[in-house]
């Protein structure tokens, strides 16, 4: 198979008015109100939201797991919308690479199985294939857990694992839904260092995160309410931000500490004003966990 | 290739991991593909003896027995009217002469069969069968002696000679010459008792020749008021004549004695074991096919497992189908996850079956026949049962949205 000659401004992604419907006639609920959106090459870019805002369902159809109902999607210049399911799959499988919040390691096969899952089923021959996920695992300092079976690895080793997995293609474009999400601060720190890392040696990554401080490593911040982008804001990396002086550095976390604080406040505020009385059920949680927000956000 | 590799060490691993359940699905194709085995592994075994017995007796002898055979093109036997087993006789004496005249016939030999009791005085046959036949009847079925001579034309009237069984059964010896039996209450002179004889399908498949007593034709006559009613006439042909050609004239003339009725076979030894191999393959086939509902029940087993399965994984599904995996390639996951159980339950099956056909036919003195179709399908069936079985799971877990499945929680 040969790999398609990228032009190096190609952008990787590009989007045109997409849309996302579910359900039909009165029920049909957007996930997803008429998004466009570029993403070039060598990008770290953050999705943010509210639950119910829409990142899950962008970052499923630009992995190529769901459809959008209208719009356009170019992945690498060319547009996915009239692929078979057999094309999309072999696009996941050699320009995709995912990293999930559950890990979603196959549970009855060891790590280097795992790792070595998505070259199977590009045919390589099963001695290749280990041996390519064994060279990966050695950059995740895993190699000597091997041939651990996922159970017996803590939260923040099956991250590495499923990162490892992802790139074991050499992918494109890594898409990583709430990759921190399931892990501890000291965790989330590591994964997020290696993201980091992989970023830093040319890939492109998407993530989507509700964890300010996750977002922060990454060069693009993207705010997502009620399917559609709030704002997309360029920042420096966390990266640059460490060499920057320390005045500048500060400046730049007030700046978008504060760019989040008046977001979360504003959606606040917008579900406060969705208010109808009597209140629903769904608001009340959605109230709670806006309170829970609040209450989480001030204990960091 | 690979992919199919990868896929057999995944179906490999996930059986083993739920070996309880693998077992018990795989028994049930198991008996099924057993039962079939053993019932075909019987019916060759059975075809065999029949088979060994034509070798026994020689590759010239012809029979002729009443009721029309239908041959095919080829000059096969295709079917029999077995009614004819049932009405009285259209082989008549007239026939026996007739086959005596024929050219290329060296002797010819009637054999009618009596229904009746052989006793000695208060001690009765269990089981018994009076046949009267003429002094070439000996030649002509293969015959030998332990003692005494077969009937001759210098024999008397009332003379007899005992099979080997019915001779150690009443008589307490198998040389007791000169004693006297009753035949059906009359008294005949025993004159010869004949060796062991191990083969009678081709002469009849309904006497026991050791336990019957040979009388002359004239004797059998006598029991059956005066009238001969002929089961079959044994012909053999001269050494080195063409028995084809023999045993087509012969039915010819004999046609022609029955004012042109075809109403007579006149069978080769080769047509003989055709007629029981029909015989045979219409009872192993009727009883296969009942004994292949087990296999459909055992398939029914495999899409049970295989679509609990495909509902407990409905989460790997969706890794697999995340990283990248087609729906095809999923497919043939679970497709040869089926096959492998199948295959190894059919595998197993032979196996046993031929152990069971085994069994069986040491009990009554033969051996299981072994024939190459019957591994093909037994086997065959067995894949065909995972396909089948298997196939409806697979495209269940092949179908499935990678979202829906990534988000399914056991």
């Amino acid at each position: 198979m040969h790999a398609p000659i990228i032009d190096a401004m190609q952008p990787v992604i590009e989007i045109f008015g997409l849309s996302k419907l579910f359900g039909v006639g009165d029920a049909t609920t957007v996930a997803l109100d008429n998004v466009t959106l570029t993403i070039e090459k060598g990008e770290f870019v953050a999705i943010m939201g509210p639950s119910g805002s829409g990142k899950t369902t962008l970052m499923n159809i630009l992995g190529l797991l769901d459809t959008p109902t209208h719009g356009e999607y170019f992945l690498e210049g060319k547009s996915v919308a009239d692929l078979s399911p057999r094309r999309r799959a072999r696009l996941r499988r050699d320009h995709i690479g995912m990293v999930f919040q559950n890990f979603n390691l196959l549970s009855r096969a060891n790590v280097i199985e795992n790792v070595a899952l998505p070259l199977t089923y590009r045919g390589t021959l099963s001695t290749n294939g280990l041996n390519a996920a064994s060279k990966i695992l050695e950059t995740f300092g895993l190699n000597e857990r091997e041939y651990y079976m996922p159970y017996q690895l803590s939260g923040g080793q099956l991250q590495r694992v499923a990162i490892a997995r992802a790139l074991v293609t050499k992918p494109s474009l890594i898409l990583a839904d709430e990759p921190t999400g399931n892990l501890d601060t000291k965790s989330s720190e590591i994964i997020m260092e290696e993201l980091a890392d992989i970023h830093r040696r040319g890939n492109t990554i998407i993530m989507v995160t509700h964890n300010p401080d996750v977002a922060i490593y990454a060069d693009r911040i993207i705010q997502m309410v009620d399917g559609q982008i709030a704002s997309d804001s360029k920042q420096p990396t966390k990266e640059a931000k460490s060499k920057m002086p320390l005045n500048t550095f500060r400046k730049a976390m007030q700046a978008a500490a504060k760019a989040n604080e008046n977001f979360a406040d504003a959606t606040e505020a917008m579900v406060e004003e969705a208010l109808p009385t009597p209140p629903k059920r769904g608001a009340k949680k959605a109230r709670r966990k806006a309170a829970h927000k609040r209450a989480k956000r001030s204990k960091h | 290739m690979v992919r199919f590799v990868s896929n057999l060490k995944i179906a490999v691993n996930n059986l083993r991991a739920t070996r309880m359940r693998t077992a018990l699905t795989i028994l049930g194709i198991i008996i099924g593909v057993m039962s079939v085995t053993a019932v075909l592994a019987l019916a060759e075994g059975a075809k065999n003896v029949v088979r060994n017995q034509v070798k026994q007796l020689g590759a010239d002898i012809i029979t002729v027995r009443p009721g029309r055979v239908t041959r095919n093109a080829a000059g096969n036997v295709v079917s029999y009217d077995y009614l004819a087993a049932f009405g009285s006789s259209t082989v008549t004496e007239r026939d026996l002469d007739t086959a005596k005249a024929t050219e290329g016939v060296k002797l010819a030999a009637p054999i009618m069969l009596v229904t009746g009791s052989v006793s000695n005085g208060p001690k009765k046959a269990s089981s018994s069968a009076i046949v009267g036949t003429s002094d070439e009847g000996a030649t002509a079925l293969g015959l030998k002696l332990k003692a005494g001579q077969f009937l001759d034309n210098k024999t008397t009237a009332d003379t007899v000679v005992l099979g080997r069984d019915i001779a150690t059964e009443l008589l307490g010896t198998d040389t007791a010459i000169g004693q006297q039996v009753n035949l059906r209450g009359k008294p005949f002179t025993v004159v010869g008792i004949l060796d062991y004889y191990s083969s009678s399908a081709i002469i009849s498949t309904v006497f026991d020749m050791n336990r019957t007593a040979f009388v002359q034709l004239h004797d059998a006559k006598a029991f059956n008021q005066g009238i001969s009613n002929l089961q079959q006439v044994v012909v053999r042909a001269v050494s080195g004549a063409d028995t084809k050609k023999v045993a087509a004239n012969l039915e010819q003339k004999i046609i022609s004695n029955h004012d042109g009725e075809d109403d007579v076979s006149v069978l080769r030894p080769d047509e003989t074991v055709q007629i029981t191999d029909s015989l045979f393959q219409m009872l192993s086939g009727a009883i296969s096919a009942i004994a292949s509902i087990s296999i459909l029940v055992g398939g029914v087993g495999v899409m049970n497992i295989m679509l609990v399965s495909v509902t407990e994984r409905t989460r790997e599904i969706g890794i697999r189908k995340a990283v990248g995996a087609t729906n095809r390639q999923i497919l043939s996951q679970f497709l040869i996850e089926a096959l492998l159980m199948t295959a190894t339950g059919g595998l197993i099956g032979v196996f046993l079956g031929y152990g069971v056909a085994y069994g069986i036919a040491t009990i009554y003195g033969f051996l299981p026949g072994f024939e190459w179709y019957i591994l093909a399908i037994a086997f065959g069936v067995s894949l065909v049962v995972g396909i089948i079985f298997g196939g409806w799971p697979a495209i269940k877990a092949a179908r499935k949205d990678p979202i829906e499945a990534l988000r399914f929680f056991q």
